[in-house]
């Protein structure tokens, strides 16, 4: 009883009906914006960037180094001498060399093949020109020389291309200096 | 001592790049104007956000806080002329969001409560009101960092008996909500009864009246 009237409960079964759709669907909405002041280009490649994960961004990094590669590779085809002043490296040579220079583990300029591991693993995970000293250790050791010796600043791809636009006698002895302290 | 700065240089770059990288960023869109008119009745001091990246750079918890500072002039006991410079808060409709989605109006309600109830902007003592400053904090979701912007209004700005006009579609595409960010500052004449029903800002029959409510 409330207020002096009699209230009845009645059991009630199957009242209302689950939604045929999911929760996601019927909520769900997308949202689109025009003409707004967007942000400049690096930070929107920035937030790009942001949304992968590091599996993503992990397979990405080693796509572009190996794109890198090739180009590296496709401009060493293009010199007259080849590679190394080896003209019969083949494109697969230079790649590799392309690779394992890149990635500062140098194996294939340094003509006698016998660094130990422990320089090959700190080649591989150290700073490049913390490599540069160790090699030069090591080749001073086995009596090996470089055939290929950046400077300890020049970045590893940017002294390749260094290196070629020193050693072409084509299309860019004209425009470019002659001769390059390395 | 070259290996020494290439690893100093080195590291240092990696250093600066990373910082930049993980440094939150937001790019909140302001109205350019604040805009004073009835809301259901009741004069209403408003202005508009949105989040200019949109989906790219999506934000949450966003927390705003709307001040207006004002300056008193008086004369000490020397004689000299000074200022009292005063902030104080206006308590908005809402202030709290869990997303900026879609453009936000702010709102804070000009009623017996607020400080700037009754005022005339162009008498004393509202003419010593010298900014409203809009305060947003925001968290980025990409960087999960805190944000915070900010953008001032004058008391030029307000638009007495104007209101916004709506950014939104959401006819054109089923499900999908189109805010025209174009429109942000854009408004329309609408009354408003401020400070009293016969004050100097009832804009009556000046205006005209907005479609919504022909009959």
């Amino acid at each position: 009883m409330i207020d002096g009237r009699k209230v009845v409960f009645e059991l009630g079964t199957n009242v209302t009906q689950k939604p045929k759709t999911s929760r996601r669907d019927r909520v769900r909405r997308r949202y689109q914006m025009i003409n707004s002041k967007r942000t400049h280009f690096e930070q929107r490649l920035r937030f790009w960037l942001m949304h992968f994960s590091v599996a993503q961004l992990s397979v990405t990094f080693l796509g572009v180094f190996v794109a890198m590669c090739a180009v590296f590779a496709g401009l060493f085809s293009m010199l007259e001498e080849g590679c190394c002043s080896d003209a019969g490296k083949t494109f697969t040579d230079m790649f590799a060399f392309s690779v394992q220079t890149a990635a500062t583990i140098g194996t294939s300029f340094v003509k006698e093949k016998r660094l130990s591991i422990l320089v090959r693993t700190v080649s591989a995970s150290s700073n490049y020109s913390v490599c540069h000293r160790l090699w030069d250790l090591k080749s001073i050791r086995h009596g090996t020389d470089y055939v290929v010796r950046p400077g300890p600043f020049a970045p590893q791809p940017f002294s390749h291309f260094f290196l070629l636009i020193r050693r072409s006698k084509t299309f860019w002895s004209s425009c470019l200096p002659t001769h390059q302290s390395w | 001592m070259l290996t020494y700065a290439s690893i100093l240089v080195n590291t240092l770059f990696a250093g600066l790049i990373f910082s930049k990288f993980v440094t939150p960023y937001i790019n909140i869109q302001f109205s350019e104007v604040m805009t004073l008119s009835n809301v259901n009745g009741v004069p209403c001091l408003s202005i508009r956000i949105g989040n200019a990246d949109g989906p790219e750079n999506p934000l949450t918890d966003i927390d705003v806080l709307l001040t207006y500072s004002y300056q008193i002039p008086y004369q000490d006991h020397t004689g000299a002329r000074r200022f009292f410079r005063q902030t104080e808060d206006l308590e908005l409709l809402s202030s709290r969001q869990q997303s900026l989605q879609e453009p936000w109006t702010l709102v804070h309600v000009l009623d017996e409560s607020s400080p700037l109830f009754g005022l005339h902007f162009e008498e004393n003592p509202a003419k010593n009101i010298y900014v409203f400053t809009l305060s947003v904090d925001a968290v980025q979701e990409l960087t999960k960092a805190t944000v915070n912007v900010q953008s001032e209004y004058g008391i030029e700005d307000i638009l007495i008996g104007h209101s916004f006009i709506s950014m939104n579609d959401t006819a054109s595409v089923p499900g999908v909500v189109i805010s025209d960010f174009s429109k942000m500052s854009e408004t329309e004449p609408y009354p408003v009864w401020y400070p009293a029903r016969r004050g100097a800002y009832d804009t009556g029959d000046l205006l005209p009246k907005p479609k919504s409510w022909a009959g």
